[in-house]
């Protein structure tokens, strides 16, 4: 097995791929990456519509848990009267996890076009993105972001002439652990302190100021745009069946070359380190986590279990986020990590 | 400083350096050091903050110099982006004020971690098949009208 062509059989480079241009973080660049095309093409179609074409798409929430997202958004009631909103969990708190803060550096207009399309979709005319405070270098890539797509008529009142008005915040956390939880976040984004409420209800019919509100980490807002430009089919011609789609996996710890590997749901940990340059030399395998320290550790014997949300549970863990941590042997496996 | 990879090494070597712990400040006012928790970033660990700037891949001797050049009067780049501002400046950020200095939001590729995958990819040629941005969306058909909306929750009580 050559790195090679592990590379080309596992890697998907989707949301990622922009990232290898420099400046795509400015609003020019990325519109001539096809940068707010997808919103162009959402606007052609109805809100259920998009609903539907990413409830065919099969995507899952990329914050931990895996919920489906057109589902999720299909439970935002229609025609209540009420004012609906979208809040982007951008917390990044799940020690090892580290995806979004990358992803927001190097492409923040993707999340803010993934942020128009789902408003439009869920008939939202605000919403908030809320990062930890912990990484202001990100906050200020995205604060930039808003503020071009506000002077390019793509954020504001009455975009792209199509009659739809949209304002986006964002807030900066201030740094705890649970704020990622989203009911503690939106207590948070509500200026009180966060704590997890208890649920039912749901953030979606009694979300942000108790209305309803749908809650989404950036990485699955910002495979929107995507999965509109390139279909429900094109999208699940990559992952699993029951995970489909290309997923970012971050790889910390004793590997040669740690990092951010877009890669198809339901790759290995083996075709991971093959990709990250092997172990450090003198290094072996012994425990690691594949989603955050908050996922159940899991040893050499799972080498070769598929990451995907199914594969990750049937071993005895979660998938989580992705974020694949290599112990070193010999080390009690969660040292150096908080413990709250 | 984050605590995985040699963290705690640099940690001690910093604290051994100013000649103070957790959460403690040096006598003249110009230090606090502080263990943190996982900053999002451990492809770059261990990492170091200052004033919430990062510092990346920092072993024991480059956290040590970085600190000796801030008590020299230089002011060190940090490995993303703007330069250091006061922790003052950071919280009216944070505050949600604009940071008028120019250049803030940092020029530059992102770092060799970030781009590990999508640079894998480019070399051996990858990219997914079968993407074609004109794929049409499908049409549904409009719903029939809602259904009378069931009785209304009172309000929640918050
Ligand atoms: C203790 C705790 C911490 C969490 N931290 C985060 C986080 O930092 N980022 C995140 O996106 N989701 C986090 N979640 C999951 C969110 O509650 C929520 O499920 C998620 O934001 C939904 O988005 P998704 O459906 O797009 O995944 C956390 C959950 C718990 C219980
Ligand atoms: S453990 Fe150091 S940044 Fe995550």
């Amino acid at each position: 097995m050559s790195a090679i062509s592990v590379a080309q059989d596992v890697l998907t480079p989707v949301l990622t791929k922009r990232w290898l241009t420099s400046d795509a973080w400015t609003i020019d660049t990325y519109e001539l990456l096809d940068g707010y095309r997808g919103l162009r093409k959402a606007f052609t179609a109805t809100p259920d519509e998009l609903i539907q074409l990413v409830k065919d798409s099969g995507l899952r929430g990329r914050g931990g848990a895996g919920f489906p997202t057109g589902l999720k958004w299909s439970f935002i009631p229609q025609g209540d009267g009420k004012p609906h909103y979208l809040v982007v969990n951008a917390d990044e708190g799940e020690p090892g996890t580290c995806k979004d803060v990358p992803l927001m550096m190097a492409d923040p207009h993707s999340l803010i076009e993934g942020i128009i399309i789902t408003c439009y979709a869920i008939r939202s005319n605000f919403a908030a993105i809320y990062i930890r405070g912990e990484v202001v270098h990100a906050i200020r890539r995205v604060q930039n972001a808003v503020r071009e797509a506000y002077a390019k008529g793509y954020l504001g009142k009455n975009i792209l002439g199509k009659g739809f008005d949209l304002d986006v915040v964002v807030h900066a956390g201030a740094g705890a652990y649970i704020c990622g939880e989203e009911t503690a976040l939106l207590d948070s984004l509500e200026g009180y302190r966060g704590q997890p409420r208890l649920k039912p209800p749901f953030p979606a019919t009694n979300g942000l100021y108790s209305s309803p509100t749908v809650v989404n980490n950036v990485e699955t807002i910002a495979s929107v745009p995507f999965i509109v430009l390139g279909g429900a089919d094109w999208w699940k011609s990559m992952g699993t069946e029951k995970s489909p789609g290309p997923k970012i996996y971050s790889i910390s710890g004793r590997v040669n070359r740690p990092g951010q590997y877009e890669c198809g749901l339901g790759t290995t940990l083996r075709q991971l380190i093959e990709l990250a340059g092997g172990m450090k030399e003198g290094h072996q395998l012994k425990f690691w986590t594949p989603g955050g320290s908050s996922t159940p550790m899991l040893t050499a014997e799972h080498l070769d279990v598929p990451l995907d949300f199914e594969g990750a549970a049937a071993a005895g863990s979660m998938l989580g986020t992705t974020a694949v941590m290599l112990q070193r042997p010999g080390r009690p496996g969660l040292r150096g990590l908080p413990v709250h | 400083m984050c605590g995985v990879l040699g963290g705690d090494k640099a940690y001690e070597a910093v604290s051994e350096h100013l000649g103070v712990g957790h959460d403690e400040t040096t006598e003249d006012g110009k230090f606090t050091l502080e263990h943190a928790e996982c900053l999002a970033a451990c492809d770059y660990a261990p990492v170091m903050t200052i004033n919430y700037e990062f510092y990346d891949q920092v072993d024991a001797d480059a956290a040590v110099d970085i600190v000796r050049r801030l008590q020299s009067g230089t002011s060190p780049l940090p490995s993303r982006g703007a330069r250091l501002c006061t922790f003052k400046q950071i919280e009216m950020q944070l505050a949600g004020f604009q940071d008028d200095r120019p250049s803030t939001t940092g020029e530059g590729p992102a770092g060799t971690p970030t781009l590990a995958g999508v640079r894998l990819a480019d070399s051996v040629g990858v990219s997914v098949p079968g993407y074609d941005p004109n794929t049409p969306i499908p049409a549904v058909r409009p719903k029939d009208p809602p259904p009378a909306p069931a009785k209304k929750n009172e309000k929640g009580a918050k």
